[in-house]
């Protein structure tokens, strides 16, 4: 199908298109070098070994990372954190989540609760309070701390809305409580400036397919200096290319945690995404993207009829719905105009919640870097139309 | 199709002297050898250990001259990287 005239504000979900070097990086990891990567020493499987370690390496700069052993590649975010969730805690432990977590948080840690493992409560990020403050926000998580308090875990940046969460206090806050600190970074990886190390972030879990640009089918998870393959179970065993005769995962980084064949043309595509984000960098992409995300705020503010969402925090993403009109109903008929949003709950129970959205939840327009002013002005004529019941 | 780096040609290996092999462990951790060691301009390439010290199969490690094999103990012992055993053919 021809997307040249589709207008594509779902970036929250996937970056789409993707950048030419990344597709042509993808296609010829398939055709001139693409082994498998520790299944033996010829040049093929040498070749894609040289390839996965340029990723890490990539992501370890990207990221504050000092040690590229330290980047796990998984399938994408969410079963990076399923990872660090379930390989980091301990029967008895609680655990504070935020109150606009994705559902990759919510429902590893509920299955955990139902099944008597764990305990964890909510804590306010203050979406929406015009009192919202990193003191604040820090106060709201010292008064759930229990002497079994073992993890702390919080989106970096919403993917309902703009807001992000003060990640530098909130690991210092982590570090010197002794807490686990783990960030969800779906939605700020490629758009935010994070650094492993200097945010004290214990896991830090990624998709490569979003703000990186890469191909869907990786992910990754970086961990902090202090968590040992020890402390780190696994969650799938098998094969990784070393110590065979071995009947346990060797306590290896990051060997024990990838089991089986790496997607190794997605993360050939990711390294060229990595590339480019490094090239345009992160402060001139969230700059692109809040100069997107201004105009269409004052476009659809002026609109009788639109009520839009903690729309004070700028970014990539912009959550509304049209009064008296279901939200999957909006993003079907802007579909049919070639315009591509996300309706619904963005598998964020939790997000909906805070922000109070009606049944049906709320229509999302996130923006990349292929968008422009142009398109999202051609957006809020759609939404007029669709108002005014053409 | 591009060499990749690690397909260096044996006979510059293998000039005179012989070769020191470098035993490591993980595919990984030969990689970040590899590159230490490229860092101090020694060349290596990255080869499965053919009877490893721990008898657990599969362990990688790298092949060096060994003319460079003093070198190359320096460079990655001051990077804090742990070479398991080294052995050399001469």
């Amino acid at each position: 199908m021809e997307h040249g005239s589709l207008i594509y504000f779902d970036n929250a979900a996937t970056s789409f298109p993707k950048p030419r070097s990344v597709v042509e990086e993808t296609v010829r990891c398939m055709t001139d070098y693409g082994g498998n990567a520790g299944r033996g020493t010829h040049a093929l499987a040498l070749a894609a070994a040289e390839k996965i370690y340029e990723c890490r390496t990539l992501l370890a700069k990207q990221f504050g990372v000092e040690d590229p052993a330290r980047v796990i590649f998984a399938l994408n975010t969410t079963s990076a954190l399923n990872l660090a969730l379930k390989g980091l805690l301990r029967r008895g432990d609680h655990v504070l989540i935020s109150d606009m977590e994705h559902n990759s948080v919510l429902r590893p840690l509920s299955k955990m609760r139902v099944a008597g493992e764990i305990t964890f409560s909510e804590f306010p990020s203050m979406t929406g309070d015009p009192r919202r403050s990193t003191e604040k926000i820090l106060a709201g998580i010292a008064l759930l701390i229990t002497p079994k308090t073992r993890m702390l875990v919080t989106t970096h940046a919403s993917n309902l809305c703009s807001v992000t969460m003060p990640l530098r206090e909130i690991g210092a806050f982590c570090h010197q409580k002794g807490i686990l600190f783990v960030v969800d970074g779906a939605q700020s990886a490629g758009h935010e400036r994070i650094s492993v190390d200097e945010m004290k972030i214990d896991a830090l879990c990624i998709p490569g397919h979003k703000g990186l640009l890469g191909p869907q089918g990786c992910g990754a998870l970086l961990l902090g200096k202090n968590i040992t393959p020890e402390a780190l179970g696994t969650l799938v065993e098998g094969g990784n290319g070393m110590a065979s005769l071995e009947r346990a995962m060797p306590l290896v980084l990051p060997e024990r945690y990838e089991a089986g064949t790496l997607p190794t043309p997605a993360i050939a595509g990711l390294c060229e995404g990595v590339r480019i984000v490094e090239r345009l960098g992160v402060d001139a992409i969230a700059e692109h993207e809040r100069g997107l995300f201004r105009r269409a705020r004052e476009l659809l503010g002026n609109m009788d009829g639109v009520r839009l969402y903690a729309d004070e925090y700028e970014g990539a993403v912009l959550l509304f719905n049209l009064n008296g009109i279901p939200a999957d109903r909006v993003g079907r008929w802007l579909s049919e105009r070639g315009i591509c949003v996300r309706s619904g709950y963005h598998c964020s129970a939790l997000g909906h919640q805070t922000l109070g959205t009606p049944e049906g939840g709320a229509v999302r327009a996130s923006f990349g870097i292929y968008n422009d002013l142009a398109q999202v002005e051609h957006f809020a004529f759609a939404l007029e139309e669709i108002l005014r019941g053409v | 199709m591009k060499i990749p780096r690690n397909q260096t040609p044996p006979r510059i290996i293998q000039e005179r002297g012989g070769n020191s092999f470098a035993e490591l462990g993980s595919l990984t951790a030969a990689m970040k050898a590899q590159e230490v060691l490229a860092a101090a301009a020694i060349p290596s390439t990255v080869e499965k250990i053919e009877f490893p010290s721990s008898h657990r199969g599969c362990v990688y490690g790298l092949r060096i001259s060994a003319m460079q094999e003093k070198n190359a103990r320096a460079v990655l012992t001051s990077a804090r990287i742990s070479v398991k055993r080294w052995n050399t053919d001469r």
